[in-house]
């Protein structure tokens, strides 16, 4: 049996490099207007960053839900639920003991990942669970509060994949409000 | 404890199931709920609206809500490790998931998080033999039928750490859970909770941490 050169590998293994990378699927936003959006994902705590996210992370694992990504530095942590649901959460500090979480979930359907906008999923399946966790009394967002939007929650890697298919560069940002 | 590993290199054309099963021990508890289930009523037809309202429907079937013995499978995951230092743990344990054959895919140790997953072949003889001879038998009454069969799976762990200052100790928490993938593209996913898991993980810590000269 011939050995194949070195030169074939190298141009195989230059072929692999310039393979493209599985895209994401796409992403619906919901219509909601910004505020209203902010509103239903946004609750104030009575703790420090820190406590706060690990908060986070311990109610998610509470719920169900697998860890994609946490993220120390900007307070990110990113969550998958069964096959169907993935959540990100961001904590920011507000004031010497207080912290902001904002969560943004959505629902994987066919060939797209859709955006949920419903208060009453926010509220009864992560805020109030958050706030037992905690044992503390979550708080609404005063209208007009300058939360940073919530990521689109990061994808895991399925089973037979190498890689984590890989979001668009405009899927960080926040959902365009209604005009 | 873990079947064989299996290499699959294509990418497979994956749809999502949303059928909820919870699997315990060797035997099973499922649940599903009608909405979720492909062709109930215009649930799975997906789109900006129809999205929403399948989700407003899973919503008041009580669907993502917590589980119902969250407390209990809490309670199997979690021990309790009496060493002050959270870190060292956390490195005992990256070093148990990897000896179990896990590839680290998430480190966040300001957080106690770590994340890892292993790729493992899903096939089973028996459920294949079963599916090619049900093909066969509908095939003689002129029935066609597509078989189908567990092909890939990915086993994922969830671990966290949170320091307890004023027991001097640090407790774990450990989850598995599995995805499956078979050879329609059909995905699901199933938590993997029978005590075993946890117990033997939580084992394999205190011994590496023995060997290190901790106990705890």
């Amino acid at each position: 049996m011939r050995t194949p050169s070195f030169a074939a590998l190298a141009a195989l293994l230059a072929l692999a490099a310039c393979a493209p990378q599985q895209a994401a699927d796409p992403f619906v936003p919901s219509t909601k207007p910004a505020t209203e959006l902010r509103a239903m994902q946004t609750r104030i705590v009575d703790a420090d960053r820190q406590t706060t996210a690990r908060g986070v992370v311990a109610t998610l694992q509470d719920l169900g839900y697998r860890i994609t990504r946490a993220d120390a530095d900007t307070g990110t942590i990113s969550a998958t639920r069964q096959t169907g649901l993935r959540l990100a959460a961001t904590v920011e500090e507000r004031g010497r003991n207080q912290s902001t979480v904002r969560a943004n979930a959505s629902v994987l359907g066919v060939g797209r990942e859709t955006q949920v906008d419903d208060p009453n999923f926010y509220q009864s399946n992560f805020f109030v669970p958050l706030g037992n966790t905690m044992a503390r009394t979550l708080m609404a967002a005063p209208p007009g509060g300058s939360g940073r939007a919530a990521p689109r929650p990061a994808a895991e890697r399925l089973p037979g994949q190498r890689q984590a298919p890989v979001a668009p560069a405009a899927s960080g940002e926040p959902p365009p409000a209604r005009p | 404890m873990w079947p064989s590993q299996k290499k699959t290199l294509s990418q497979p054309l994956i749809f999502w199931s949303s059928t909820e099963n919870v699997s315990v021990g060797g035997g099973g508890e499922r649940s599903s709920f009608a909405a979720d289930q492909p062709g109930a009523g215009d649930g799975f037809i997906f789109g900006r609206v129809s999205a929403k309202h399948q989700l407003g429907q899973r919503i008041r079937h009580g669907g993502w809500r917590p589980p119902a013995n969250a407390a209990q499978i809490r309670e199997r995951e979690t021990a309790r490790f009496a060493l002050r230092d959270e870190t060292t743990l956390l490195v005992e344990a990256t070093a148990v998931l990897q000896d179990l054959g896990f590839t680290i895919e998430e480190s966040a140790p300001r957080l106690g998080v770590l994340a890892g997953a292993k790729d493992r072949d899903a096939t089973e003889v028996g459920q294949v033999a079963g599916q090619i001879a049900m093909t066969v038998g509908l095939a003689l009454l002129g029935v066609r039928y597509n078989p189908v069969w567990d092909k890939d799976q990915l086993i994922r762990v969830t671990l966290t750490t949170l320091p307890l200052r004023s027991e001097g100790a640090v407790q774990m928490r450990v989850s598995f859970e599995r995805i499956v993938i078979n050879t329609q593209g059909l995905a699901r996913a199933e938590r993997l909770i029978a005590p075993e898991f946890s117990s033997g993980f939580f084992e394999q810590v205190r011994k590496g941490l023995a060997s290190r000269g901790i106990r705890a």
